[in-house]
């Protein structure tokens, strides 16, 4: 007697996660709510790079104007360019990425889950040949590289815009630098992709998980920095109470000696943020906070090393409950 | 009206019956006692400092002192703007996004408008509700705020500042109201709930964060020369670019007005009572215009839409 069989051939580890990655951002561009929301962030960072750009062109055009004037006389003692720090046109960019960005990642986050819930869908991939640690890898790397691609074509953009509206070519450590604050950007946005990643998994009231995304959010990307705004004592006047007084850096410091707990509370509260992590470190990247233009990119990371691991720990924490989440969930299949 | 008011009062009571509102409402009342504490240690702090560097100057034989800071005792106060912007508005959101969803969703739609209830009824006591939930939480806060001011900070207010604040909560309210009106306006037209919360999220985002940024974009900056040190220092000046923008967010009106009514902005400690007025009134007039607005359109598409009873 022969006895057939019939077995479905468990597909190739990295195959099913590469198809679900596929199908991941496939779906992305059918949800009109993320088209929207990535729309406005490319459009606002967009004007925000080209305005910069425009800036910086005039002044290249103003100091070659000066160049000519003074060769035209028969001059020789030709001033430097000016310093323009071209990159720092991507300081808007940063602004607009630590709000919209972040709330673009929710959706992703939360659609990822929800519209499979919503389907009946997560059952049915289940029933297949598919490890359930198979499916979050791929929902993570389709929406990881959704984000990666849409944050390398603005860092794209913004060399482009600098190099033909500018009209200034970036130096290797410029470049370097730029590369390095979209990849923080990648990360804070990951950040908030696994935050309602991991609410939705958690949570099994799509509602609620949302919800509890948002306040989450709100205390870390708001509550905490502004906390921090009100407590920095230079921070409450316009131009600086400290300048006001009349006092400089050293001044400054020695004023705040006093205050040294009070500056310790102040500091502690904002290293809970994660958008404060991400300021910090692309502020310092792109040369816009005082004391890090004469450092190399690997100097900057250096003594931003806080601020990286500030935004990798959340990562790696919210990666891995939702991991531990998923797979010990047993309801799904009930 | 017996109707809308027995709706209203059922809103009214499942909104604390919900766990997220709160958590989100404690997270409010929490933060705005916080600010106090903390608005209190700052100003506390900034005049320290002051004092300190006057003494030490005098004894250099300064000809020129620093002026103090300007501190009122509403100052302290200021951070409860922020707060309302941000929680405030979400907590708005959180009261309507549901508001009809849930009512489609569980059939009791259909089943109160079988009853003698009129469909503006209905979506008038619902609006009623959260709008007396939302002033019911103000009213708490302006009660824990005095009740601090007096406790931490050590200040008791004079009628004037007690009328600033009444008056400063009464643009909280306006404020929530434009959001709570966006949300439950949404929630007619959508069937589902997480996409006009995200929706409702994006405007928010765009009101409180976008447009200000982006008309920060369009300010210039004058150098100061400081008198002491003769630094020059960069002051932001608004251009009128930059403040046409800010006239498109409803969150940089209650900033502004904010800042004047709590005496936080500069010179708004020396404003008279009579400008201070017209200023709240074209305030109060801009914040309202978006709720009257979204809370028509509510009327008009909710009265003639049909499919609510069809579904």
């Amino acid at each position: 007697m022969t006895i057939y069989t019939n077995t479905i051939p468990a597909p190739k580890r990295g195959h099913a996660v590469w198809v679900i990655a596929k199908k991941e951002i496939s779906d992305a561009f059918r949800n009109r709510l993320f088209l929207v929301a990535m729309v406005m962030l490319l459009a606002l960072s967009l004007i925000a790079i080209g305005l910069g750009s425009v800036t910086v062109g005039q002044k290249m055009v103003e100091y070659n104007q000066s160049v000519k004037i003074l060769t035209d006389l028969g001059r020789t003692d030709i001033p430097p360019a000016p310093d323009l720090n071209p990159i720092a046109v991507s300081k808007n960019f940063i602004n607009y990425l630590a709000m919209v960005g972040a709330l673009l990642a929710m959706i992703l986050g939360f659609t990822s889950i929800q519209k499979e819930r919503q389907a009946g869908t997560l059952r049915l991939i289940l029933s297949r040949p598919v490890f359930r640690d198979q499916l979050l890898s791929g929902k993570v790397l389709g929406n990881a590289l959704l984000m990666g691609v849409l944050l390398a074509a603005v860092g794209l953009t913004t060399v482009l815009a600098i190099g033909i509206v500018g009209k200034v070519a970036l130096t290797g450590d410029q470049a370097a630098r730029l590369a390095l604050t979209i990849l923080m950007s990648w990360l804070y946005m990951l950040t908030f992709f696994l935050l309602a990643l991991f609410f939705s998994l958690r949570v099994p009231k799509g509602n609620q998980a949302l919800l509890l995304t948002v306040i989450v959010w709100l205390v870390a990307a708001f509550i905490f920095p502004q906390i921090g705004d009100t407590m920095d004592l230079d921070n409450q006047l316009p131009g600086g109470f400290f300048a006001a007084l009349g006092m400089d850096k050293n001044g400054e410091q020695q004023a705040l000696q006093q205050f040294k707990w009070y500056e310790t509370v102040r500091d502690g509260v904002e290293e809970l943020s994660p958008t404060k992590h991400y300021e910090r470190i692309s502020f310092a990247l792109l040369g816009i906070k005082q004391g890090f233009e004469q450092n190399t990119w690997l100097e900057v990371l250096r003594l931003k090393a806080v601020n990286l691991v500030g935004l990798i720990v959340p990562v790696v924490l919210l990666l891995s409950g939702s991991y531990a989440v998923f797979l010990r969930e047993e309801t799904y299949q009930v | 009206m017996k109707a809308a008011m027995t709706i209203a009062r059922k809103e009214f009571q499942a909104a604390f019956r919900s766990q997220i509102f709160l958590t989100i409402t404690i997270l409010f009342l929490g933060l705005s006692i916080l600010s106090v504490y903390i608005g209190s240690t700052t100003k506390q702090a900034e005049m320290r400092i002051y004092d300190e560097t006057v003494t030490t100057l005098q004894a250099q034989g300064a000809a020129v002192l620093p002026a103090a800071p300007e501190i009122h005792t509403l100052t302290i106060l200021a951070n409860l703007i922020e707060y309302v912007s941000i929680v405030g508005a979400i907590l708005a959101v959180i009261l309507g996004y549901n508001t009809l969803i849930e009512e489609k969703e569980s059939g009791g739609l259909k089943l109160i408008l079988s009853r003698p209830v009129y469909r503006d009824q209905l979506l008038l006591g619902k609006l009623l509700g959260n709008s007396a939930v939302i002033a019911l939480l103000l009213g708490i806060v302006f009660v824990f705020n005095l009740v601090l001011l007096v406790l931490v900070g050590g200040i008791l207010p004079t009628m004037g500042e007690v009328a600033r604040l009444l008056a400063f909560l009464g643009m909280a309210f306006s404020y929530m109201l434009i959001f709570l009106s966006l949300a439950t306006f949404l929630s007619i037209h959508m069937k589902d709930s997480a996409t006009v919360f995200l929706i409702a999220l994006v405007f928010w985002t765009m009101s409180t964060f976008v447009i200000p940024q982006m008309a920060d974009t369009f300010m210039v900056n004058s150098s100061v020369i400081n008198g002491i040190s003769g630094a020059v220092n960069q002051l932001p000046q608004e251009t009128a670019f930059s403040r046409a923008v800010n006239y498109l967010s409803p969150t940089w009106y209650l900033r502004d007005i904010g800042g004047q009514l709590l005496q936080s902005a500069p010179g708004s400690g020396g404003l008279s009572a009579g400008t201070l007025a017209a200023h709240s009134l074209t305030a109060l007039l801009a914040l309202l215009a978006p709720s009257a607005a979204l809370i028509a359109a509510g009327f008009a598409s909710f009265l003639r839409n049909e499919t609510l009873v069809l579904e």
